[in-house]
């Protein structure tokens, strides 16, 4: 794993600072970014050890986090702050991974990677899957918080411990969040005909 | 719900908030007040609700997501040479579907699998070349491979033979078999095993629904060696232990030890699924009594609980009698925790249950010494560093503690490596191996340890050199009582043949020492580590190598013991002499690097400097670890920089290295790694120097789970940790959450330094507090009281308990209202003099002296102390305490009283 250049660091760095501003351009830069980084960091451990192998999404955060940081460190302030965007990256390569299998079935042509670790459910439906991301995204506009939550817990796999760590609130807040957000996932992406 | 507005949803949030707090009963009557105070939200607030209610019917957002399986499969598709005709259900890895050749060459129905797992590009290799070795397996117990394949959409698919039956323990329920019938049975399935194994294929996934039993009483078998064909590694338990159903994970009901502990799955692993097989067909219940219902408790008891006996299962008295006895015996000896004490093949089985139909004499003997399941235990080879663990200091009652690193990993992968390649040597020549008996890496250094003798005859120096290997990679795999004896022979032997000084004998008691080191029989390692550093020194040329590692041992040996002052000077020495005799990429440079930083860490007189070295040794490490961030070696680095940092002052720095300490850890160890725990430890020890006080309560809980995960809950470092949560809670005035952490620590020092040692008193004192603010302010009082003595002995008690002990009677003076007592005690706790960091950790208590004060009635004096407190808690620039916030309450209620 080579470590970015300093250049390249700074670069980050200064991408972070105007994604945090709220500039529209370097937040969608930086999630791409992140992206690119996982999902390269993805088919490295797919390569190496097999489809099957138990790669976890929180690994491969872990493993972004060194990488993307650069050996300094400073791209990021903290943890807490790569977490912020890296989650809502990660819930990004999953999806695409829902989409890709999608039109490979359509006949694309295209063999899908597979991200698995051994968590304890599936989501059997793609296309509540694909709901979901949806209704993420609108959760996202009126409540960050309560949307990171969920990318947290449900597509990276944190535990509520090390969300609460990480963002440094109490594990209870981190609960109360994910207890909101379910409802309102669960509200909005029921069918028009319930 | 449309979508609210950001005003609308503020509202909404907070309403949630409460609806979310409420008990189902009254939830009606709340819904009704808001519909009346706020019309407009009210039907979104049911709406909100409704989904509350299904959440809880049904589950949502349950576990975390994975992508979905590769469902190839709808009728009418075309996999391979077939055409899928209609689904017949969802197996455990995957849907099967009956199925037509569309190419007319045959009119057979078959069986085809759409297996959910990808394969990568090998996976599939091997998959295909495997599935024609299946194939060729053929019995009429069996049902028949007949294809295993790839589409161009990369959907692996399995064809089998079609076949009409239903599970054998549904069948012999149905039909009423009685105990002759159902034995009969399962002497089929045993014929078919026993043919699958005699062709080298292990099925590791049986279990009733993989054994069929068709209209004619025939058993057909499904699934013999899939699991492996899916499988990436051999001899990983992978999907067969934890088959999955239909996307959830099924209870290991036919696991058996190894599988569950990740051992080696050999012949033996089938036998003990079919002894669960016919426990379960001759009782129709389970092997296990379980004392909880989870998963945890079923792999515990497979692992370590004794099966019932089958006969004391069933109350038919006809049923009991049959079963008492040989075939009690039978059942349980296939179900033994060893797989060696099983039936050795199958066919032996099978022999027994006939023997017993026709009435002879088994040849299963049941254990006459009272047999009790041994502890099918996995060995943890944690590697042990000659350099790398790091010890221990406390800042007393301040709440501070810099932690115990765990051990380095670099040793463990050595000594994974000397022992594959002994497990290479001998393997052959073992004949053991293969025979369906389990052995470990320590058990095979065993026996070549007993063939030293034997196969080396007058070879001296080779058998000496190969006791030594095997010695100290025994001593790697933590087998210490094995490992000693081997390797003191070899320094007994060393110092005949070679000579006292030679480095031979040398290296034989340094390995002798860090085994004393581990055992913590610290004089034994002084008297072996001060001998071999004299006798190095004695020497006109000592190896550096060695010098420099019994110089580290050294440094190790004064941490250990509590006199860290003392570790420089052989730090200072080992550092130097590394630097200028070994070659630039010898891997103690980078040992000795870490060290120093360490001694110098724990000399406390130059922080500065001990920050130099800790960068420096990080550059070090890093540089001979080649930019591997997740190399155990570099995780202590980073740790070690992390408390440089915070002895500095920089504090957020030092989280930050943490952080990135903690991600390395969790790549290069995985997640559930112990080392963990001690960054996270150490990180939350930093958080609260800035006030942080939630991060880290989140912090040393999250500590506190890799230990227990670890499977520790009883060492000195997980007592400190529990300790450091109480504190917490009872410094967030979570007292009554506080006691049972408190009170564990508490158990856990007794234990470790005896009754009565200073090292207690922090918690007895902060239990008091905690019992003081949960109604049982006489135990709080008696218990302080009590500790008088001790606290009056300054030399052995640190100042920081004395403080906290005055502050603790303080606290509880104050809650019966005795103010003006109150203020004189914690008065009395902040005249003893401390240093700047201890004082930044004593603002909580100017806030209680102030409103100890303000209870006096001395508003004058209480208001200024309060002013002043919370300008520290500003000045120091920490996030917002629970006590800042007492302070700030006091403060403004003051000032509403006066206008």
């Amino acid at each position: 794993m080579t470590s970015p250049t300093t250049a390249l660091v700074r670069e980050r760095a200064e991408l972070v600072q105007r994604a945090d501003a709220g500039e529209a351009h370097a937040r969608d830069l930086l999630f791409a970014t992140l992206y690119d980084e996982l999902h390269r960091l993805a088919q490295r451990e797919v390569r190496r050890q097999g489809a099957d192998s138990p790669l976890s999404a929180t690994t491969l955060l872990h493993e972004a986090y060194l990488a993307f940081g650069g050996r300094e460190g400073t791209v990021f302030p903290d943890q807490s702050h790569f977490l912020a965007y890296a989650a809502r990256a990660m819930r990004g390569v999953l999806i695409d991974r829902v989409r890709a299998r999608q039109a490979a079935k359509r006949g694309g042509g295209v063999r899908a990677t597979t991200l698995d670790a051994d968590y304890a459910e599936q989501i059997d439906d793609p296309d509540e899957l694909l709901a979901l991301h949806e209704a993420l995204e609108t959760l996202a506009t009126l409540d960050p918080m309560l949307a990171r939550v969920v990318d947290l817990k449900f597509f990276c796999g944190f535990t509520f411990a090390e969300i609460a760590a990480v963002q440094n609130v109490a594990e209870r807040t981190v609960q109360r969040h994910w207890d909101k957000a379910r409802v309102l996932l669960r509200n909005a992406m029921r069918t028009p005909t319930h | 719900m449309p979508v609210p507005t950001p005003e609308e949803w503020r509202e909404l949030s907070s309403l949630l908030d409460e609806a979310l707090d409420l008990a189902v009963e009254d939830r009606e009557a709340w819904l009704e007040r808001q519909a009346r105070e706020r019309p407009e939200l009210a039907a979104s607030l049911r709406e909100l609700l409704h989904a509350r209610d299904s959440i809880a019917r049904n589950g949502f957002l349950e576990g975390t997501a994975t992508p979905p399986p590769v469902r190839g499969g709808q009728a009418g598709a075309v996999c391979g040479p077939y055409v899928l005709e209609s689904l017949i259900g969802r197996g455990g890895m995957g849907s099967v579907w009956q199925a037509r050749r569309h190419d007319g060459r045959y009119d057979a129905v078959v069986a085809v699998k759409l297996l959910t797992t990808s394969l990568g590009a090998d996976g599939e290799r091997r998959f295909r070349r495997e599935g024609q070795i299946l194939a060729r397996l053929r019995h009429p117990h069996i049902a028949q491979l007949l294809d295993a394949g790839v589409t161009d959409d990369g959907q692996a698919y399995l064809v089998l033979e079609h076949v009409d039956g239903s599970h054998i323990d549904v069948h012999c329920k149905t039909k009423a078999l009685d105990l002759r019938a159902r034995v009969r049975l399962v002497i089929d399935v045993l014929a078919a095993v026993a043919h699958a194994h005699s062709n080298l294929v292990v099925h590791r996934d049986l279990k009733p629904s993989n054994i069929l039993v068709d209209a004619e009483g025939r058993v057909k078998l499904l699934d013999f060696g899939i699991a492996k064909l899916i499988d990436n590694d051999d001899g990983a338990p992978g999907a067969s232990a934890l088959t999955r159903e239909g996307g959830q994970l099924l209870t290991p009901l036919y696991a058996s030890p190894e599988q569950v502990t990740g051992g080696e799955i050999t012949t033996a692993t089938d036998v003990y699924a079919l002894g669960v097989v016919l426990f379960e067909l001759l009782t129709e219940a389970r092997p296990y009594r379980l004392t909880r219902d989870s998963r945890g408790a079923l792999e515990e008891a497979i692992v370590t609980g004794d099966p019932v006996r089958p006969s004391e299962l069933v109350d038919d008295a006809l049923r009991k009698r049959g079963l008492r006895g040989d075939l009690d015996t039978i059942v349980l000896k296939a179900l033994r925790k060893s797989p060696g004490e099983r039936y050795a093949t199958v066919t032996a089985f099978a022999d027994d249950l006939q023997a017993w139909l026709d009435g002879r004499p088994v040849r299963a003997r049941p254990d006459s010494f009272g047999y009790r399941a041994s502890r099918f235990v996995r060995r943890h080879a944690l590697g042990v560093s000659a350099a790398a663990a790091v010890a221990v200091a406390t800042l007393g009652g301040a709440g501070v503690a810099i932690w115990q690193a765990g051990v380095a990993r670099a040793e463990q992968q050595r000594a994974e490596e000397i022992t594959n390649f002994i497990t290479g040597v001998f393997k052959n020549a073992d004949p053991y191996v293969g025979n369906g008996t389990t052995l470990t890496a320590a058990d095979l250094l065993k026996q070549a340890y007993g063939r030293l003798d034997q196969s080396l005859g007058d070879r001296e120096d080779l058998r000496l050199e190969l006791l030594w290997l095997i010695g100290s990679s025994l001593a790697s795999l933590q087998a210490f009582s094995d490992a000693e004896p081997m390797l003191l022979k070899v320094a007994e032997t060393s110092a005949r043949v070679f000579g006292p000084a030679d480095a031979r004998t040398i290296r034989a008691q340094v390995s002798i020492a860090n085994l004393h080191r581990f055992r913590g029989r610290l004089d034994a390692m002084d008297t072996v580590v001060t001998g071999a550093l004299a006798m190095l020194r004695s020497l006109p040329d000592p190896d550096p190598a060695l010098l420099v590692t019994a110089l580290l041992d050294s440094v190790h040996l004064t941490i250990d013991r509590g006199n860290a002052k003392q570790s420089v000077v052989p730090a200072r020495e080992a550092l130097a002499l590394a630097e200028a005799r070994l070659p630039a990429n010898h891997e103690l440079r980078v040992n000795a690097a870490q060290m120093w930083a360490v001694a110098l860490e724990h000399d406390a007189s130059d922080s500065q400097a001990a920050l130099k070295a800790a960068a420096s040794a990080m550059e070090l490490t890093r540089a001979y670890y080649g930019g591997v961030e997740s190399h155990p070696r570099v995780v202590d680095a980073h740790l070690i920089l992390g408390r440089a940092l915070g002895r500095v002052g920089k504090t957020r720095d030092a989280i930050a290295v943490l952080q990135r300490a903690d991600s390395a850890s969790a790549v290069g160890l995985g997640e559930n790694n112990l080392t963990r725990a001690f960054i996270r430890a150490s990180m939350a020890s930093y958080r609260l120097m800035i006030g942080q006080e939630t991060g880290a309560l989140a912090d040393y809980n999250e500590a506190r789970r890799l230990f227990v995960a670890n499977g520790d809950t009883a060492s000195v470092s997980y007592g400190i940790v529990q300790g450091h949560r109480g504190n917490i809670l009872v410094r967030l005035n979570r007292h009554a959450e506080a006691l049972s952490p408190l009170n564990n620590a508490l158990q856990v020092m007794r234990k470790s330094r005896g009754d009565g040692h200073p090292r207690l008193l922090p918690y007895l004192v902060r239990i008091a507090v905690a019992d003081a603010a949960t109604g049982r302010a006489d135990i709080a009082a008696r218990t302080l009281a009590g500790l008088a003595t001790q606290m009056a002995d300054t030399v052995n008690v640190p100042a920081a308990t004395r403080i906290a002990w005055l502050h603790a009677q303080g606290l509880l003076e104050r809650q019966r209202r005795r103010p003006a007592e109150a203020v004189r005690l914690i008065e009395s706790a902040l005249a003893i003099p401390v240093d700047s960091i201890a004082a930044l950790a004593q603002v909580p208590m100017r806030v209680d002296l102030g409103l100890a004060l303000l209870d006096a009635g001395d508003v004058a004096r209480a208001e200024s102390t309060l002013t002043s407190a919370r300008a520290s808690f500003r000045a120091a620039g920490l996030d917002v305490t629970v006590s800042e916030q007492d302070a700030e309450r006091a403060l403004a209620a003051m000032r509403r009283r006066r206008e």
